[in-house]
């Protein structure tokens, strides 16, 4: 490709007086070129490509997860979930028979080190599917995946804007707005509450979660006293916390995840906000117990069903602590197991149907799979993007997560029909 | 493969544009602002929403994005150009920080945290060049054609005067050169140059949000020129190749998967830190010191003057 000079650049530059000569560009675009170039010994030397054949000696699960930096915490968590189900089913004889082999991207939950991850992920380890979290990340790489067909799925990130966002995307957690739903009706029709309090954290999740929040609660007959926001870095919420506790609302949802949300609960009920906490499974981060404390209690939030498949539950918590001992289970690492083994279902599959081992048979493959059972539940991707899944709410008593509500019990109430029989 | 070198090697280039022009304020005018992220950010969202709303060609969009960002440096560099050491520091340190904020709650404009997706790739006399190999072309003959302009002025009287006013601005003032008018047409030449590089990074990601314009990519940047070689026109271009090709190198050392990320990380800041020891004057900086030395003093200059 080549693009001629714009003839009107030299009138634009006072300082462009005598002319470039044609030397120095050349020069210059020489040195491009070739800086360009440059790089490519260098992965050349890092792999090669393979020719075109139906089914590799590895099955290659990628995954972009941030492992440094702010959301490395996170980020081990999805690891130590896509670990197990690697070993488990490697154990199971992998992919009908294929060994099957985790590659893990670092982002930094950044756009554009997702973009270059996904660009090794599907270029280098030549992977057929990967896992992303964190919506910035993930809507970056949606044309990616498109370009490739290469399917991209997520168990942690569940902002509105990823609805319809790409093809190869797929979710194994319900979207944000989802959650709201069950924790506003869970509000209104098990607790009877209809005065709110709303803060959110101003990021692509909060501001997504916002309008649908007060759309639905002022179609549901619910007062919002006050809104609240705050920063992702904040650690102060004082001023926030009082405004909250002068509102005097019978409950406050928060839409939030990240490990200040220990301190955001904290020091609302120093502020005499003592009225309950209604979240999503965000809220439940390991620094809701260990920095909030008794100020935990109280606290409400949906959660991905454990209640409905509880032997396995059971077995996974028992391997998790065999495999990392004295660490604590995070629904986010049974997310990422559960991710796993879907996929590998889907691929095996795809497998025995004797089709090629790529995106969009994959795809195809979990669309058609319908409803999974994993150790958090059941749930079922769609084609959008969207994700049904079963919710538990949860609380916190003895400073643990604790069932509040079954699924089944939730469904029972006619807080939410999850379509359980 | 090579898709991945290709993405590599178009970030490279975005950065090459960004080092390249703040190299231009900071190597030879000796202006040490950290606003450069934020002016790369200001001519995305600027290249971004002309594409997005008034659906323009590339080209022009490209051509827009420059100008927007030349006029906002201009209009910051009136008053920021007046400053020095420290107190320029601040002052580009506090419009970062206004930056991101307008990005963040201008929501009707920018959609704040949401982002702007769905930007469409580069379209030249209507090819949508939307494949990994024209992308990265467009990219480079971008970084080619700025860095010709970066070139030109360097290398001319005009880039003699910048050095002048970095070594001795009293000097340079009291020989008949009007300082301040030097510095903010510089000052608003590298936010123009650093909002083409943003405009490309758009239409690359098709993607943007305030995060990815954050403090952290004005230090990248920073990082780049100081290791490249400040003041030097080829420094700027390895320092940028190597901020970025280095720690892509670093994802294929065969590391255990619960250390990936952070030994990347720390190997990559010991590495930046012995260059930094070892090469104060950045890569180019220092083989330039070399070459002029053996020139000047001779082989046997290597022992005592060494």
């Amino acid at each position: 490709m080549s693009e001629k000079r714009d003839p009107n650049d030299r009138a634009t530059w006072r300082v462009w007086q005598e002319g470039m000569s044609r030397r120095s560009f050349l020069r210059s675009a020489a040195f491009a070129s070739l800086a360009g170039l440059s790089i490519f010994p260098l992965v050349e030397a890092c792999g090669s490509s393979t020719a075109a054949q139906s089914y590799p000696a590895k099955f290659k699960l990628g995954n972009i997860f941030g492992l440094s930096g702010t959301p490395a915490a996170q980020g081990k968590q999805f690891q130590q979930g896509i670990e197990l189900a690697v070993s488990d089913q490697n154990k199971k004889g992998g992919i009908d028979g294929i060994p099957i082999e985790a590659v893990y991207e670092d982002s930094q939950a950044t756009p554009a080190l997702a973009v270059t991850a996904a660009q090794k992920l599907i270029n280098v380890e030549q992977v057929a599917v990967f896992t992303n979290v964190s919506s910035s990340p993930v809507l970056a790489v949606d044309p990616i995946a498109d370009q490739y067909k290469v399917l991209q799925v997520t168990a942690a990130a569940n902002s509105p804007r990823l609805i319809n966002a790409s093809k190869y995307f797929l979710a194994s957690v319900p979207n944000s707005t989802f959650e709201v739903q069950v924790g506003l009706t869970l509000a209104q029709k098990h607790f009877k509450f209809s005065k709110a309090a709303f803060i959110y954290r101003n990021d692509d999740l909060g501001n997504g979660v916002k309008d649908f929040f007060t759309n639905f609660w002022a179609k549901a007959g619910g007062q919002l006293l006050t809104v609240q926001s705050h920063e992702p870095t904040q650690a102060d919420f004082t001023t926030l916390a009082s405004k909250v506790a002068a509102a005097a609302p019978e409950f406050i949802y928060i839409t939030s995840a990240s490990a200040t949300q220990g301190l955001l609960v904290k020091q609302l009920r120093q502020a005499g906000a003592t009225m309950p906490i209604i979240s999503g499974v965000g809220l439940a981060v390991t620094e809701l117990f260990s920095v909030a404390g008794d100020a935990s209690k109280d606290c409400y939030w949906t959660s991905p069903s454990s209640s409905l498949n509880p032997s396995a539950f059971s077995a996974f918590s028992s391997e998790y602590q065999a495999a990392y001992p004295g660490a604590t289970l995070s629904t986010f690492t049974s997310q990422h197991y559960d991710v796993a083994n879907a996929i590998f279902a889907a691929a095996i599959a795809v497998k025995k149907a004797g089709q090629p081992l790529d995106g969009a048979h994959i795809r195809d493959a979990m669309l058609a799979h319908g409803t999974f059972l994993g150790v958090q539940g059941p749930f079922t991707p769609h084609a959008d993007g969207s994700c049904t899944r079963a919710e538990d709410i949860d609380t916190s008593i003895n400073h643990q997560s604790t069932t509040f509500l079954t699924a089944k019990q939730v469904q029972d109430q006619g807080i939410y029909d999850f379509g359980l029989t | 493969m090579e898709y991945y070198a290709l993405s590599v090697a178009a970030f490279v280039g975005i950065y090459v544009i960004l080092a390249t022009s703040y190299d231009l304020l900071m190597g030879y005018a000796g202006m040490f602002s950290i606003a450069h992220g934020a002016f790369y950010g200001v001519g995305s969202y600027a290249v971004a929403l002309v594409l997005l709303r008034e659906h323009v060609a590339f080209v022009p969009a490209l051509i827009f994005g420059f100008l927007f960002t030349t006029g906002v440096g201009y209009l910051v560099g009136w008053q920021a150009t007046r400053l020095a050491g420290d107190y320029l520091i601040v002052a580009s340190l506090v419009f970062a920080f206004i930056v991101n904020a307008l990005m963040l709650n201008l929501t009707d404009v920018t959609r704040g945290t949401m982002g702007l997706p769905g930007i469409p790739p580069p379209e030249i006399f209507g090819n949508v060049l939307s494949d990994p190999i024209s992308q990265v072309v467009v990219i480079w003959v971008t970084a080619a054609i700025c860095g010709s302009v970066v070139w030109r002025i360097v290398h001319s009287p005009y880039g003699r005067v910048l050095r002048s006013i970095r070594d001795d601005p009293a000097a340079a003032s009291a020989s008949g050169k009007y300082v301040l008018q030097y510095k903010r047409a510089i000052f608003a030449l590298s936010a123009g140059l650093a909002g083409v590089a943003g405009g490309l990074y758009a239409t690359y990601v098709q993607f943007i949000d305030p995060n990815s314009f954050v403090l952290d990519t004005s230090f990248l940047i920073l990082i780049a020129v100081i290791l490249g070689g400040r003041g030097t026109f080829w420094g700027p271009v390895v320092g940028a190749t190597f901020v970025w090709v280095l720690p892509q190198a670093m994802t294929f050392l065969p590391l255990q998967p619960d250390s990936i990320g952070p030994v990347e990380q720390i190997a990559y800041g010991v590495i930046i830190l012995l260059i930094l020891r070892f090469r104060p004057q950045g890569l180019v900086g220092t083989l330039r010191r070399s070459r002029t030395q053996l020139m000047v003093s001779g082989p046997e200059a290597s022992g005592p003057h060494a």
